[in-house]
């Protein structure tokens, strides 16, 4: 790493260029990319924070590792976040089973944001909205998790999500109307469970 | 966990395990391995879609249905239905693959490999394909069941190969198994000509023909050595002749040449 400074403004681009020559300037990505991209594992999973740090360690690499396949000409946010949802799914399907005991992550903006998205506001008693929120998007397949994740929660545009996840851009309008259907039917029935208790 | 921390555990396993990007041109190669990969299966799909316009033209538009459906090429329909498939997995596995539909791609499968497979067959590629696969031992039983539709003289069904005209409208016939067969017809047939023939068997080798028409798939398991050697017995020099072209790659042509050359010698006689 050369100058700090200067690192600042570089482009994705150009700060994959950099790294490619430099492997100490790759430290550039890891500290503009860290930070969301834990954020965004924690949304998606429920794994344990020493996992998701093992795991943005090995997206890290894993990034370090196919550089060169980068194409400049792309939004470098949707490649890597591509690569991170392959570790997660990979992760997933290694596991099997999800391991247990730690809440979907949502920040107080998060929670608001996806019950107004999805047209809960009528529905939903407003005690503990929060804690429910987080359970019925746990509840959630990963499939229908992760495209209410990318679209209400990173704010990710149709085709973002596409390149992210893989899938064509009308599987992905699907995914998501189907992913808020199920959200819907899931939180109910969420909220039905609390009243009764 | 702090940035800072983050990049400096990544760079050190980074130098620790010597960890490089891996070079360009390995990205390159197999984006452009799965296209090649894609455009072969496109290819044979195209091959298998003329065979199936190949094996189809042998069927007559008067044929019942239960013909049509014992001499439908299912075999054929299942291996272009796998190379589909496999022109799909390639495709998606391309860069861009994942951007487009599934309908979209297999529609686009579909209409090249129909438009490829057409312009084979008009090129004349379905008869030579077949002739090819004559010498498959599994031919008959796998590659063209309709063979052994046409082999049911007790049904009324017979094929093979015309060794020797008798006079007077009677052929002396070779079958799938080399027995002989005297055929009585109306239809003028020539030797080394490879016909079916429905009617009705008038004895152990006897057969009365009411309809005659050359066979379409499947002539090459008739032009095996045991039925020419005894088309040579009757005519010499045309056996031969014929041995010799199934060397060639267009068998048609050839024997056209040999029944020439054959015509001309009879004539200077």
């Amino acid at each position: 790493m050369s100058d700090a400074s200067s690192q600042l403004v570089l482009t994705d681009a150009q700060a994959v260029a950099a790294a490619l020559r430099q492997p100490d300037d790759f430290a550039v990505i890891i500290e503009k990319y860290s930070a969301p991209l834990l954020r965004y594992l924690r949304r998606l999973t429920n794994w344990p924070p020493e996992d998701l740090e093992d795991l943005l360690q090995e997206i890290f690499l894993k990034t370090y590792l196919n550089l060169n396949n980068y194409d400049p000409n792309r939004q470098f946010s949707s490649w890597i976040y591509a690569i991170a949802h392959h570790q997660v799914i990979s992760r997933y399907r290694k596991h099997q089973a999800r391991p247990e005991g730690h809440q979907v992550a949502l920040e107080d903006v998060d929670w608001k944001k996806l019950k107004n998205d999805v047209d809960l506001s009528a529905e939903l008693d407003a005690k503990d909205l929060q804690i429910k929120v987080g359970a019925t998007l746990q509840s959630l397949p990963v499939k229908y998790r992760e495209v209410l994740v990318l679209k209400f929660l990173e704010d990710r545009s149709y085709q973002e999500i596409s390149d992210i996840i893989k899938k064509p851009l009308g599987t992905v309008a699907s995914l998501i109307s189907r992913a808020k259907k199920e959200f819907k039917k899931i939180a109910l029935k969420q909220n039905q469970k609390y009243e009764s208790e | 966990m702090n940035p800072n921390d983050l990049s400096q555990e990544v760079l050190q396993e980074i130098k620790d395990k010597n960890i490089k990007p891996k070079p360009r041109w390995q990205f390159q190669l197999k984006n452009w391995l799965i296209w090649l990969l894609g455009a072969l299966s496109l290819l044979f799909g195209a091959l298998t879609f003329t065979l199936i316009l190949y094996f189809l033209s042998g069927n007559k538009n008067g044929e019942h249905l239960r013909a049509w459906l014992m001499t439908a090429p299912f075999f054929w329909l299942i291996i272009y239905a796998i190379f589909g498939l496999l022109v799909y997995y390639h495709i998606k596995r391309t860069k861009d693959g994942y951007r487009y539909q599934y309908g979209t791609v297999m529609l686009a499968i579909l209409t090249l490999s129909v438009l490829f497979g057409i312009s084979f067959y008009r090129a004349g590629l379905g008869a030579r394909l077949d002739d090819q696969l004559c010498r498959s031992p599994w031919y008959a039983t796998v590659f063209n069941p309709r063979l052994g539709y046409w082999a049911q003289p007790e049904s009324g069904r017979l094929s093979g190969l015309v060794v020797l005209d008798e006079g007077n409208g009677v052929y002396r016939l070779i079958d799938q198994e080399n027995k002989q067969w005297l055929i009585s017809t109306e239809t003028e047939l020539v030797a080394g000509q490879v016909v079916r023939l429905s009617g009705l068997a008038s004895g152990q080798a006897s057969f009365e023909v009411q309809e005659a028409a050359t066979l379409g798939p499947g002539q090459g398991v008739y032009r095996q050595s045991p039925q020419l050697d005894q088309l040579e017995k009757h005519h010499p020099g045309l056996g031969l002749c014929l041995k010799q072209c199934r060397q060639q790659l267009d068998f048609d042509d050839c024997a056209d040449r040999c029944r020439e050359l054959r015509r001309g010698k009879n004539n200077r006689n």
